[in-house]
């Protein structure tokens, strides 16, 4: 896309990301977000600044906390005039936060802001059931304390069972797991070709921490220093696990499927101007975000949106997958990596899915998530997102002058959202 | 002397032995100067119960301990100073009028303190004595931070001569930045999280033999939310003081000012005035 002015990447911070229920277990969402905002603000020298517009969201949002963004924007370091935004497109809110902030410096709105996201399935909201809030708003507007008692007599125990919000489509009633082990089978994906996608997400991000990588996108929170879930892994420990997904001859395992995860990141942008102004080299300069959604309800696989969008995406900035340097496919599961890198190279997928003359293309493994994904490192929903661009933003400016990076992010609902990235020097 | 503990006694294990002192102290009568004991204990803060203190108060949480909460670890240390028999005053009808606490850095996380608590400094005041409890917390053999809560033991004259009870200025309230509603278990879910669970706090039915006709919130809730409302943060240097008035019944609702004055965060809680009834101050401060 030809967008009015360059939108540069400057640079991220997030907390390491944490297993569910293990060191994130007391903190809040506001938490995370602040820390990851405070974080970025300490290595930005933003102190005190009042900036454009900072968004983020989470997936899984108590009601309090309507205006979570805001909130984390007051309690940290920056400028409390700072306006925020909460934003949600489930797994990949991040990635949608950060286009909003993008657009907005692209129209020359705002000069810089702060794109990001956070999820905690430790503090998940718990609800109350539907026929007890009937109850309770009945009791609340009678008249008498006889009529409210009676009212509330007819509380049944049922009533009282709290909802813990899930995984599970609405339409359809199979969590992501589930629907991802549908198209497993469909697609022919093997174990061992989802294990290896799992084997290499953990080599790669233990070789970039020990690189020091992340040393300048990360700050320490509670106690960690590093994601919870990296491990060193082997083929056959990640062969000898059972499936979790697809029944007893599935493929899908606790190995190859991301845990539930809390976590969260934060990506700064900015004009080129406001850059140079504050003496920040860009890394990388946002070319285009696009997302669109396939009608799982009617039979689509419920995770291949992605492989649909980067598609028209490329096409529209006159580039093909072979321009890509870096490809980065957030690991819902190793299946669906598997699955939208299948569907690219698919003759009947190009010619009748992507209304192609053949294939999209083809994706060589070692510029396939080089320094590791969500497998290794975890997946709080809203905070993939953030992860992904601020290290593909590094990424590509490592590489140098004139790479391309493309990201993928697989939602619920059918949806996916991808981005093109260009380094910026 | 010096004692020694191995893990901070309990409230109910100190609140115990302060029923048996009063029986046994009448107001420190005869008694002319504090034994100097010290309590020491060494410990790390919970990150469970930090958080849950943390969140109660209002603020976000950190890898810095909230100073709020370091002063409630030190709390059971400075009861077990109060009881001790040769303590020549009574702990209970104590009342805490003011907290200083001074910081040279933020405490993290996970920091190994030793806490190491005295009573101090026994002065007059028109009421009765002022004493000091004082709550060094050293990290590495270096004081990081100095918890100074200001007691006044009414009735006593251990401090010497009391002078004249001075005009009370008059309370003239600004525009309140926040208004706090204050449910009725205010004081029970502060007990929960700082441990101090002095029946006045608790139900209208445990503040009563206090004379209190329902219960009043901890002074050190109401400190320790106007801090976070400032939001200085836990990370730095900080010198943070509270000086308590009228105390705030449970359920109730306190109108919160605070207002910045060269870096300096300026706060005030009050009661709004009421028909006939004025304003009452409820306690004023400062973070900086």
């Amino acid at each position: 896309m030809n967008y009015p002015r360059n939108v540069a990447v400057l640079g991220g911070n997030r907390i390491p990301f944490a297993r569910a229920g293990k060191a994130y277990k007391n903190v809040s969402n506001q938490d995370m977000l602040t820390a990851a905002l405070d974080g970025l603000v300490a290595r930005f020298s933003l102190q005190g600044e009042l900036l454009g517009d900072v968004a983020a969201g989470a997936v899984l949002k108590h009601a309090k906390d309507f205006n979570l963004t805001r909130e984390s924007v007051i309690g940290s370091a920056l400028d409390s005039r700072t306006p925020a935004i909460d934003m949600q497109r489930a797994c990949a809110t991040g990635l949608d936060a950060i286009n909003f902030v993008a657009n907005k410096i692209a129209l020359g709105q705002i000069e810089v802001g702060i794109g990001g996201g956070v999820d905690s399935t430790s503090d998940a909201p718990i609800e109350v059931s539907g026929a007890l809030r009937k109850i309770l708003h009945r009791a609340n507007a009678a008249r008498s304390t006889k009529e409210r008692l009676q009212i509330l007599a007819s509380l049944r125990p049922a009533d009282l069972k709290p909802s813990a919000p899930s995984a599970a489509e609405v339409r359809t009633g199979l969590n992501m797991g589930q629907h991802q082990a549908l198209s497993t089978e469909r697609w022919g994906i093997t174990r061992e070709e989802q294990d290896q996608i799992a084997f290499e997400s953990h080599k790669n991000l233990m070789a970039a921490y020990e690189r020091g990588f992340f040393d300048d996108l990360m700050t320490g929170y509670q106690g960690l220093s590093r994601d919870e879930n990296l491990r060193v892994s082997t083929m056959e420990k990640l062969g000898s696990l059972k499936p979790v997904f697809g029944g007893p001859e599935g493929t899908m395992t606790a190995g190859n499927s991301t845990p539930l995860s809390d976590g969260a990141s934060t990506v700064l942008i900015a004009s080129e101007e406001w850059a140079q102004e504050h003496g920040h080299q860009p890394l990388a300069y946002i070319r285009d975000i696009h997302t669109r959604s396939v009608d799982f309800t009617a039979g689509a696989d419920l995770l291949s949106a992605p492989a649909y969008a980067a598609p028209e995406m490329l096409a529209r900035n006159g580039l093909t997958l072979d321009d890509m340097d870096f490809v980065e496919i957030h690991e819902a599961f190793a299946a669906t990596v598997v699955m939208i890198l299948k569907a690219w190279e698919d003759e009947e997928f190009g010619r009748d899915e992507l209304g192609l003359d053949g294939a999209f293309g083809s994706v060589p493994r070692d510029r396939l998530n080089v320094l590791g994904s969500s497998l290794a490192a975890g997946h709080p929903f809203a905070a993939t997102g953030g992860r992904i661009v601020a290290s593909l933003a590094k990424m590509l400016y490592e590489a140098g002058p004139g790479k391309f990076g493309l990201i993928s992010i697989c939602a619920a609902g059918g949806q996916g959202t991808v981005a093109l990235l260009e380094s910026a020097r | 002397m010096r004692i020694e503990h191995e893990r901070l006694p309990s409230f109910g294990e100190t609140f115990t032995a302060a029923a048996m002192q009063a029986v046994r102290v009448k107001a420190g009568r005869g008694a002319s100067s504090l034994p100097g004991t010290e309590a020491r204990a060494t410990l790390s803060a919970d990150p469970e119960k930090h958080a849950d203190f943390v969140h109660l108060v209002g603020d976000t949480v950190t890898d810095h301990l909230h100073p709020g909460y370091v002063h409630a670890l030190g709390f059971p240390l400075t009861m077990s100073l109060l009881v001790q028999k040769d303590f020549p005053l009574p702990l209970l009808g104590m009342l805490h009028l003011t907290n200083r606490v001074t910081q040279s850095r933020g405490i993290e996380l996970g920091e190994t303190m030793e806490l190491i608590a005295s009573v101090e400094n026994p002065r007059a005041h028109y009421a009765g004595t002022l004493i000091d409890s004082i709550v060094r917390v050293m990290v590495d053999g270096e004081e990081v931070m100095v918890d100074t809560a200001g007691y006044l033991v009414r009735g006593s004259d251990l401090g010497g001569p009391r002078p004249e009870r001075p005009d009370r200025e008059e309370f003239e309230p600004g525009r309140a930045t926040a208004v706090w509603s204050l449910s009725g278990d205010t004081g029970r879910r502060y007990a929960k999280v700082s441990g101090d669970g002095n029946p006045i706090h608790l139900s209208k039915v445990t503040a009563k033999p206090f004379g209190f006709d329902k219960p009043i919130v901890h002074g050190m809730y109401s400190a320790s939310r106007a801090y976070s409302a400032t939001g200085k943060g836990n990370d730095g240097p900080r010198d943070w003081f509270v000086e308590f008035e009228a105390p705030i019944s449970l359920p109730g609702k306190v109108q919160f000012a605070t207002t910045m004055v060269d870096g300096k965060a300026e706060y005030v809680g009050w009661r709004a005035a009421r028909g006939e009834k004025p304003a009452r101050r409820h306690f004023t401060g400062w973070v900086e």
